[in-house]
Parts: structure tokens; C-alpha cells; sequence
């Protein structure tokens, strides 16, 4: 049960419609095929995410920021495996609601449509309260996965990551039916 | 009397694949129970969602948690529960056991290893006991696992080498990184003497297993992918199962040994994939699960003449656990500071740094103090896993870093230089606060009692440990490394287990007799390595291969021809 569940997860319209990906082929999780109910935020939600991932990991000409790393829907990807406790999806939610009323309150305004320094200072006073840090923390490393992990799960694109850091992979890299759900 | 099988071997790791290869290759029909899945050498990967940061290879914590007790500062013990917190005391729960994920830096145990308490003297506060065998009575063993599992190396002479009965490795050292012969200078200019680091790794192919890919520090925590690692499954296994004698069940989790009113084992109760509990016996019974999940399997094993657990009249079972003690370090060897030929050479991830120095194995130093018991400093390369490099260094001076500093120094952690790491290995001393007993409200998913873990240490591992963490400070600082720290630590590393089980010829202080079958249960026998009474200062497994051979030859003795013939 738990694997199938698992299948359904990752693998979304494609199980269903009985279209396997091409054995050993370069395939990437749907990211399309996740629903957002299952992350436990909404759009507007994911889209504050989306802008703090962005200003904790910019995109610079040189090296590659959160958004070309697949960030956010990575985060979505992890935040809707059904096997996930719940009290982690609540701890993600609970710290973009923060921040999102901390932008209303200090600026009337949505964070995403904050200047740099504006979302520098916000965040910054968000790590000094209490269960900030650790949030930001998680975002943090959430990042860090899109960044470097095998670009089978969907973050890395085209080993991005590994490029920028001149990282070189292990023999052998997984293949796509040999992901670690599917195990 | 029948039975299903002549013997079940609760466990398929290092300790007991060595029984199941000895035995059903003799004739005889082996089961061997594992509670994890059966995964081969094609399902490995360099993978590190899989091996590091989902745990995919231990059981769950939210089902199975234990309950880790650490000491506070005013000395009293605080209890957590494993579930969300960083301690792991999992290791490696699938067919071949953690022997699988270990990097395989293959020390042997030096004579002197048996016999601490004849020739140093007791330490206060610490339970260490002198081993009821002598290294010449596992020598010819260790010799048995370099052609058996397959240990690669170069014997170099130095003054605390120990005596060899073959001449050398019986595979020739893997191909090195160019960092082996500049710590060789750098020894050859102190005085100390760098030896090659043998690896339970191939180096040329044999028996359906290939030779190393090279992937330099990657082995530790992930599955090797061409089975050059000597894994207790590749390596052991395998070969059993193909004499057709040994059966291997996976997804089998033992609730239960079942004894009779003279205290003689009848049976094993056991969970299937299903959750369903079966039943099978056996004349003779070995147990290798671990030292702390054998502990907790002989506690809730009670019975009419053990309620107390199985084997543990005395109360020993669970107690003297050890880890292993020690120290650590790092530095960076910057590009920079070399040509561009050798920094190229350098950059080079692949090939092995495969340096130790046991010049300190016993430290004679007055100024330390009196002559005692030292250990062994391995130099390695830091593990590649990028994201769990690169999340070490979130935090900054002023709270967390990110933005563009964050990228800049992640940009010079993996580009500038070569991560070099010192492991100093000493002897984590047996003590009263060092064990592992069931907790008696708290239970997991399959209903079974929770294991508690006191994880006290001697301060003397602190003293030992720093010693060394900084004689391999010393040799990276020669050889060019900056940022070059070194310390010890009293936390327990929880890939490294052994005691909770020892052996000893006095059935009032020890569990198991010399030939690992407990004192109280004459079908009972324990290989992994829990019966050390103290664990050497070298990593455990090649130690647990040795006696788990030395066990199963024992074995054939007592069980003679096979009831079958096949």
C-alpha cells in the first residue's frame, strides 16, 4: 500500500494513465501532477515560498539561483509525499503565514513585491523569533536539495547544481524506476 | 529430534553471514533471518536522498524509535525519544546488514587489545576485562576474512604493527590519491610512520563481484555498486545461498526466542512481510543483530527459567556497551598553493587518501602520563555527499547565512581546495552508564518494548582522543592544510557497536563463553559484536568477521557431519 501510495505520489497522471517512464531514461517527477492541496499551502502561499526561496538563493549570471534549480516545486514534490508527518507540512505553512503577515503589518504590501532590502530586514527579524530560525533553516536546506541532489528527483536541472560547484556524481547515478520510494 | 533447519541465524550482517557461509557450504541447512528487504548489488547507487538524508536503509523512527539517554552537565540523565531528534541507533537494516554501508577501513585488533586489564591496570570507573582468547587465536581468521571477504592492502612495518601469518594482502592496495605519498613524506620528516589503510575493498575482480569503481570517499553510507565492497552479502551471502542449504528470509522480524522450562531454546517466533507471526526451530541458534537490538531481542526473550530475558541471570545482558571513542579533524589543502599540474592531480575524486598511524596504539609519553592505551588516526577524504557538505555551513557569525554569501562560500568549500578529514579511533572504555535495556511502558508498532539507550562515556576517551585528533592535526598542518582544527568528542558515534554481550570464561561476569554460546543456554550462541568485553581502537567489523568464523568452525566441531547428506 505505502509503495503504491508512493507511485501515485511521484509519479502522478503518468502511473494512472499506464504510461511508464522509459526504463534508465533521464525523466523528472510531474511536477504538474502534484496537487497543491497536498502541500498544505495554497497558490498565494506558494508563491511568498517561492519569493523567499528566491532572496535566500538569488540567480546570479554566474550561478544558479533557487528558481533554476526547480526550488519551490521540489519543496511541493517533498510537502506532498503521503508519508511525510503532518506536523512538518503545519511547520512550512504556519512559517509562510508569518511572513506574509509580517509583510502586511511593515508594509502593507505582499513580500513578493518587497525590494531586496525590504525582504532582507523582514527575514532577518523572522529569524529572531521564535521557530524563525529553524524555519528558515529548512528552507534553507530544501534549497540546498533542489541544488544538488541526483536531477532524477526533479531539482538540479541538467546537473546545474553540481556544474556551478564542480561537483563530480558517484558511480552509479539512480535511474528513474530505481528512485529511493521505489526501492 | 527434527527440526525446519540445523541452524537459524537471527541477523544477516557481519556477524552472522560468516556462520551461514561455513556452515551450509559444511552440509548443513542454515536460515537466516533479516528483518529488512533483500536488496542486490543493482539496487545500490550513489544516491543521497537514499543513503543520507531519507534513511531509507533504517526502520522509521516515528515506529521504531529507542529512547537515548545522555548525561547533563549536573550529571543527572536526560531521556529522549529518538523520533525527531538527530540520534539514529538504526544501522543498515536489509540482507547483508550495515556491513553494506561501511566505508571498510579494515584494522585488525593488536595482541595487547586482549589483555588491557593484565597490562595497564584497572581505570577508575571503567569495567574493562582482559578477552578469554589471545590474538593468536584469531589471527588465523583475520587472515580467512582478507581471502574470504576480500581486504586489499600493503603491510608496511611499523613499531605497533601486529604479527602477520601471511606475508601480505592477498589483494594489492587500491589505486591511491596523491595526498597517500605527500603524507608519507610528511611522516617520513616527523618521524612516524604512515601505513597504508587496508580496505575490505577489491581491488581486482573475483567471483562474480567487480573491482572497485573508484568513487574515493563515497563508499560510507552508500551501497557499493559493482560488489568490490566486502559487504556481508556480496561477499558472504550469496555464496551460501548458492550451495542451496541456505535459505535467507527477508522482511523477517524476530519478536522472540521461545525457551523451554530447562532454559533450552525451542524455537523463533518471528513477524513476516505480512506482520503475521510464524514460527521455526532449529538445533542451534545465532544470534547477530547488532549489539543493541541483540540485547533487546535476548530482554524480551524471557521464558520460564529467564525472566529476566534470555542469558541474563547475572543482569549483564544490555550492560558494558561501547561504541567506539575518539577524536576527530579536518583541514583544506588549497589548490592554490600547488602547481597547476598537481593541483590537478589533487582535484582527482576518485582514488583513495588510504593513510593511518598507529604509531600511538600504546602511548608512551611522559608527558601525558603513565604508559597506557592509545589508537589509530585514519586520514580520509570528507564524504562528496554535496547537500550534506554544503548544509554544515548554513550557519553563520550572525545567525544563519544565506544570499550571496551563502553561495561564495559554498563556491570555495567545493572549488578551492581538497577537504581532508582525520578519524581518530581509541578505545571507548566499558563503564556502569554505557548500556541498553528495554523501556517497560513504551512500545512500538509491532507491540514490542521500546530499547533504551545510556550512551556514558569515560573521560579518558576525551584525553585519548584528543592526543591523536591532534598528532593527525599535526601531520595535515605538514603536508600543506589550512584551516586545520582537531578535537575529541564523548558522543557516541552510533554506526560503531559492540559489548552489551560479553564473553568471558566466568559465567558471574560475562554472558557468553569463550566460544560466544551463552553461559546459560547451551543452543545459544552471539556473533556480532556484542561479546567484546572491550573493543580495540580500530573499527569493529573486521574483528566480527574473524570471531564469527572462528565461531562457526566451532560450529562444525560441535554439529560434526551433516544429518544429510547432500
Amino acid at each position: 500500500m505505502k509503495r503504491r501510495n508512493f507511485l501515485c505520489w511521484s509519479m502522478g497522471g503518468l502511473l494512472l494513465s499506464g504510461t511508464l517512464p522509459a526504463q534508465g531514461k533521464s525523466w523528472m517527477p510531474d511536477f504538474a501532477a502534484i496537487r497543491l492541496a497536498a502541500t498544505g499551502m495554497d497558490a498565494s502561499q506558494w508563491k511568498t515560498m517561492a519569493a523567499v526561496q528566491a532572496h535566500l538563493f538569488p540567480s546570479e549570471e554566474h550561478a544558479p539561483g533557487a528558481e533554476e534549480v526547480n526550488a519551490a516545486p521540489y519543496l511541493q514534490w517533498v510537502l506532498s509525499d503521503p508519508g511525510l508527518d503532518e506536523a512538518t507540512r503545519e511547520m512550512f505553512r504556519k512559517g509562510v503565514a508569518s511572513i506574509m503577515a509580517l509583510s502586511k503589518e511593515a508594509h502593507n504590501q505582499v513580500f513578493p513585491a518587497l525590494t531586496s532590502a525590504q525582504k532582507e530586514k523582514l527575514l532577518r527579524k523572522f529569524e529572531s523569533q521564535p521557530g524563525g530560525r529553524h524555519w528558515l533553516h529548512e528552507v534553507l536546506h530544501y534549497i540546498l536539495e533542489a541544488a544538488l541532489t541526483d536531477p532524477v528527483y526533479g531539482g538540479n536541472p541538467d546537473g546545474i547544481g553540481w556544474k556551478w560547484l564542480g561537483h563530480k556524481p558517484g558511480y552509479k547515478r539512480p535511474p528513474a524506476d530505481k528512485r529511493y520510494f521505489l526501492l | 529430534m527434527s527440526h525446519d533447519f540445523d541452524v537459524i541465524v537471527i541477523g544477516s550482517g557481519a556477524g552472522g553471514s560468516p556462520v551461514a557461509l561455513t556452515l551450509s557450504r559444511a552440509g548443513h541447512s542454515v536460515l537466516v533471518l533479516e528483518r529488512g528487504p533483500w536488496y542486490s548489488t543493482e539496487d545500490f547507487y550513489k544516491d543521497e536522498l537514499a543513503c543520507c538524508l531519507r534513511d531509507i536503509y533504517k526502520p522509521s523512527r516515528r515506529e521504531e524509535p529507542h529512547i537515548v539517554e545522555t548525561e547533563r552537565d549536573d550529571g543527572s540523565w536526560r531521556a529522549q525519544n529518538t523520533n525527531n531528534s538527530r540520534w539514529n541507533f538504526w544501522n543498515g537494516n536489509c540482507v547483508g546488514g550495515s556491513s553494506n554501508f561501511m566505508s571498510g577501513y579494515f584494522h585488525r585488533l593488536k595482541p595487547v587489545d586482549f589483555h588491557l586489564l593484565s597490562e595497564f591496570g584497572p581505570v577508575e570507573g571503567a569495567n574493562i576485562a582482559d578477552w578469554p582468547i589471545r590474538y593468536e587465536d584469531l589471527e588465523p581468521y583475520y587472515s580467512r576474512v582478507e581471502r574470504e571477504v576480500g581486504v586489499s592492502g600493503k603491510v608496511r612495518p611499523h613499531p605497533h604493527a601486529e604479527p602477520r601469518s601471511q606475508a601480505d594482502f592477498p589483494y594489492p592496495p587500491l589505486q591511491e590519491h596523491a595526498v597517500a605519498a605527500m603524507l608519507d613524506e610528511a611522516g617520513e620528516r616527523l618521524g612516524y610512520h604512515p601505513i597504508p589503510t587496508p580496505r575490505a575493498i577489491l581491488s581486482r575482480p573475483v567471483e562474480g563481484r567487480n573491482s572497485c569503481a573508484y568513487n574515493g570517499g563515497y563508499c560510507g553510507s552508500t551501497g557499493c555498486s559493482t560488489g568490490a565492497k566486502g559487504s556481508a552479502r556480496s561477499a558472504l551471502l550469496e555464496r551460501a545461498v548458492a550451495t542451496g542449504r541456505c535459505e535467507v528470509r527477508p522482511h523477517s522480524l524476530v519478536k522472540r526466542l521461545i525457551t523451554d522450562a530447562k532454559g533450552k531454546i525451542t524455537g523463533v517466533e518471528y513477524f513476516n512481510k505480512e506482520g503475521v507471526l510464524r514460527q521455526v526451530d532449529a538445533g542451534i541458534y545465532v544470534v547477530a543483530c547488532q549489539a543493541i537490538e541483540s540485547a533487546k531481542l535476548l530482554l524480551r526473550s524471557t521464558g520460564p527459567k529467564f525472566p529476566q530475558g534470555l542469558a541474563n541471570s547475572n543482569g549483564l545482558v544490555g550492560k558494558n556497551l561501547l561504541f567506539a571513542g575518539g577524536g576527530a579533524g579536518s583541514g583544506q589543502l588549497p589548490y592554490a598553493k600547488f602547481s597547476a599540474s598537481k593541483a590537478r592531480e589533487l582535484a582527482q575524486t576518485g582514488f583513495f587518501v588510504n593513510r593511518a598511524l598507529q604509531d600511538w596504539y600504546v602511548i608512551d609519553d611522559k608527558a601525558f602520563g603513565p604508559r597506557q592505551k592509545g589508537g589509530t588516526i585514519d586520514f580520509v577524504h570528507v564524504h562528496p555527499s554535496p547537500v550534506l557538505r554544503a548544509s554544515r555551513h548554513l550557519h553563520g557569525d550572525h545567525g544563519l547565512l544565506w544570499g550571496k554569501p551563502l553561495k561564495r562560500n559554498l563556491e570555495h568549500l567545493f572549488r578551492d581546495a581538497v577537504p581532508l578529514k582525520i578519524e581518530a579511533f581509541c578505545d571507548w572504555l566499558p563503564n556502569d552508564n554505557s548500556f541498553v535495556t528495554l523501556d517497560p511502558s513504551r512500545k512500538d508498532k509491532w507491540g514490542m518494548p521500546l530499547g533504551r539507550v545510556r550512551t556514558g562515556y569515560h573521560v579518558q576517551n576525551l584525553k585519548v582522543g584528543w592526543y591523536l585528533a591532534a598528532k593527525g592535526a599535526e601531520m595535515l598542518k605538514a603536508i600543506g592544510a589550512e584551516e586545520v582544527i582537531s578535537f575529541a568528542s564523548g558522543a557516541p558515534p552510533t554506526n560503531l557497536l559492540a559489548g552489551t554481550c560479553r564473553f568471558g570464561t566466568d559465567p558471574k561476569t560475562s554472558v557468553l563463553d569463550p566460544m560466544c554460546r551463552a553461559h546459560e543456554v547451551e543452543n545459544l550462541y552471539v556473533t556480532d559484536g556484542s561479546f567484546m568485553p572491550t573493543g580495540g581502537s580500530v573499527p569493529y567489523t573486521w574483528t566480527i568477521y574473524a570471531n564469527a568464523f572462528r565461531v562457526a568452525d566451532h560450529l562444525l566441531q560441535r554439529l560434526g557431519r551433516p544429518r544429510v547428506s547432500y
